[in-house]
């Protein structure tokens, strides 16, 4: 009687483990345990790059991601675990600015203090409360607006750029917009609604877009009127940014704009390019924006325009793990541009992606 | 002497170097009027108005004041041009400009007009440059000073250091003022649509580090200017 007890108690468990594994549509078991494996190399790689200082390639922004990468990764890597996370940690507080911003250089001031602001708060130790609060505002002072002389029908009104006195774009504001939401900035601060009108007028969005140049394929350009592939053409690295921004600056699914943007996903489904982007250009900075807009927006399937769905999770888990290095890097092999060339950047870029697919 | 006194009539070469003077100026003009709003439509950016009035301020005083060659009117003509860019700076700029920026620009402005002067009193020791300095060291200066623009689609083509990329970014005069003027000048808009420098990892020169450069190749040229006898005319 004990025996057949404990056989059908370990049937029963059984049963209810392939009950659990197979009820879990999210993605392949097999691929997830892969992409666990592949953020492990990707970390392990990333520790043996790390320079004495703490530091990645001795910038603000590359060592944030890294830190961001080891932060979230499956293992919750805190700063209990040693030096490789409170160095960085130091590092990053060693560039903080009085003016709140954190950079080691005047260039990148936006990416730079955005990217530092949301490693911060994933160490989730308050002792970083104030300094980044002095990020956010740091941020929401580059949002060009009527203090800068810009009426709201201006195309860069409402936009954040690269921190000093240039002009806005879609990239710049994305990351902006996530540090704010990752920091959670107040909801009703009017820095959202001011992004709103930068981010729907960088849309090929005609019905939603008051600028004329608008087209109607529902993706996004770098800024209002002009992408670096080529006039106003939309692409996948700024599509999915644009997508992130829309739902992190509080609209709502069904909006008009989130739906014209996530039609454009559907109709340029790949992941073996940056869709309408040059020669790959940007390719890991797509990975990067379209693992967080897809766990954003979350669904688990995307059914592209000929009625094909796609498993986004196991379909980025599959490319990442054939673009992988030995030693467990990643690099960009078509293009440096945007620094996809830094196999630390990009790296962290992938691991970070790894993180959302396997939440 | 290159100026004209009052009242004396000027002679064929002197007309001739008169109307080129007047004639690079002109260009000049032209070019700034183009270059003002490249930051952007209507973007009202003090920054890029310092990095302009002081590449046009060397300029101008390369093509107007008049040197004699030697070291008082090299330095006085240096000091004047940085006194001008000074006034213009007040009387045009909106906003304030912090300290830091103002010394740094002033130090570029002054440096630069003292290469580029010492640079022509060099080439006019020689017969054959001796009439076409001012317009060669001229065009150079446009040159040098458009450099990321004409050797972007290099930087594009091949895969360049960081080192590389930096280096070439240094070779020109504008990033030099830009940088005094902590000016990203490479992304704004009209920039980042035509060099793809704006999409590459970068650091501009240290203003002062180049400021000191400038200086010493001035010193130097000037000081084989004073030894060189000049060609018989």
């Amino acid at each position: 009687m004990k025996l057949m007890t404990k056989t059908l108690t370990f049937l029963f468990t059984l049963l209810l483990a392939f009950s659990v594994s197979a009820t879990d549509a999210s993605m392949d078991s097999g691929l997830k345990s892969k992409a666990k494996r592949a953020t492990d190399n990707g970390l392990r790689y990333l520790r043996e790059q790390q320079d004495e200082n703490g530091s990645w390639s001795d910038s603000v922004g590359i060592t944030s991601l890294a830190l961001r990468a080891y932060l979230e990764s499956r293992r919750k890597y805190t700063e209990d675990d040693g030096p490789f996370i409170t160095k960085p940690v130091e590092f990053l507080l060693s560039h903080v600015k009085e003016d709140g911003s954190i950079s080691e250089t005047i260039n990148n001031r936006n990416y730079n203090t955005a990217v530092a602001i949301t490693a911060l708060q994933a160490t989730g130790n308050p002792k970083y409360k104030q300094v980044i609060s002095n990020g956010q505002k740091f941020l929401k002072g580059l949002q060009l607006d009527e203090k800068d002389g810009y009426k709201s029908d201006h195309k860069y009104f409402g936009g954040i750029g690269y921190g000093g006195d240039e002009r806005p774009d879609l990239s710049n504001q994305y990351l902006a917009i996530e540090a704010m939401k990752a920091t959670s900035l107040d909801p009703n601060d009017p820095v959202w609604e001011k992004a709103l009108v930068f981010i729907s007028r960088s849309q090929n969005n005609s019905e939603t877009n008051d600028l004329k140049w608008a087209k109607n394929d529902g993706g996004f350009a770098y800024m209002p009127n002009y992408s670096p592939h080529g006039d106003a053409v939309s692409y996948g690295s700024m599509t999915h940014a644009g997508l992130i921004s829309l739902l992190f600056a509080g609209v709502d699914k069904n909006d008009p704009r989130v739906q014209s943007a996530f039609n454009w996903i559907r109709a340029n489904y790949t992941l073996d390019e940056n869709p309408g982007a040059k020669k790959n250009q940007g390719l890991f900075y797509y990975y990067n924006a379209f693992a967080k807009s897809m766990y954003a927006f979350g669904e688990a399937e995307v059914t592209d325009s000929n009625g094909i769905k796609h498993n986004w999770r196991n379909d980025l888990t599959e490319k990442l793990l054939g673009l992988q290095d030995k030693d467990g890097s990643w690099v960009n092999p078509d293009s440096p541009r945007w620094w996809e060339g830094n196999k630390n950047l990009v790296t962290a870029w992938a691991v970070i992606s790894l993180n959302h697919v396997i939440r | 002497m290159f100026h004209q006194a009052l009242g004396e009539r000027m002679n064929p070469v002197q007309i001739k170097d008169w109307l080129l003077r007047w004639a690079l100026a002109a260009l000049l003009v032209l070019l700034f009027q183009h270059t003002m709003p490249l930051s952007g439509s209507s973007f009202p950016s003090d920054a890029w108005l310092v990095v302009n009035l002081g590449l046009a301020t060397s300029l101008t005083c390369l093509l107007m004041l008049p040197h004699t060659g030697g070291t008082f009117s090299l330095v006085f003509n240096s000091i004047a041009s940085t006194i001008v860019f000074l006034l213009l700076l007040f009387t045009h700029v909106k906003g304030t400009v912090p300290n830091a920026i103002l010394l740094q620009s002033t130090l570029a402005v002054f440096t630069t007009t003292l290469l580029l002067l010492s640079l022509a009193g060099f080439l006019r020791r020689f017969r054959a440059t001796a009439e076409i300095a001012l317009p060669t060291v001229f065009l150079l200066a446009l040159v040098a000073g458009s450099a990321t623009l004409w050797l972007g689609p290099v930087v594009e083509l091949f895969v360049f250091s960081d080192a590389a990329v930096n280096a070439i970014i240094a070779t020109s005069p504008l990033s030099y003022i830009s940088a005094a003027a902590e000016y990203d000048y490479l992304r704004s808009e009209w920039f980042y649509r035509n060099t793809p420098f704006g999409s590459l990892r970068f650091a501009y020169p240290d203003s002062l580090l180049l400021g000191a450069i400038y200086l010493g190749l001035a010193a130097a040229l000037h000081t084989l200017t004073l030894r060189l006898k000049p060609d018989p005319h």
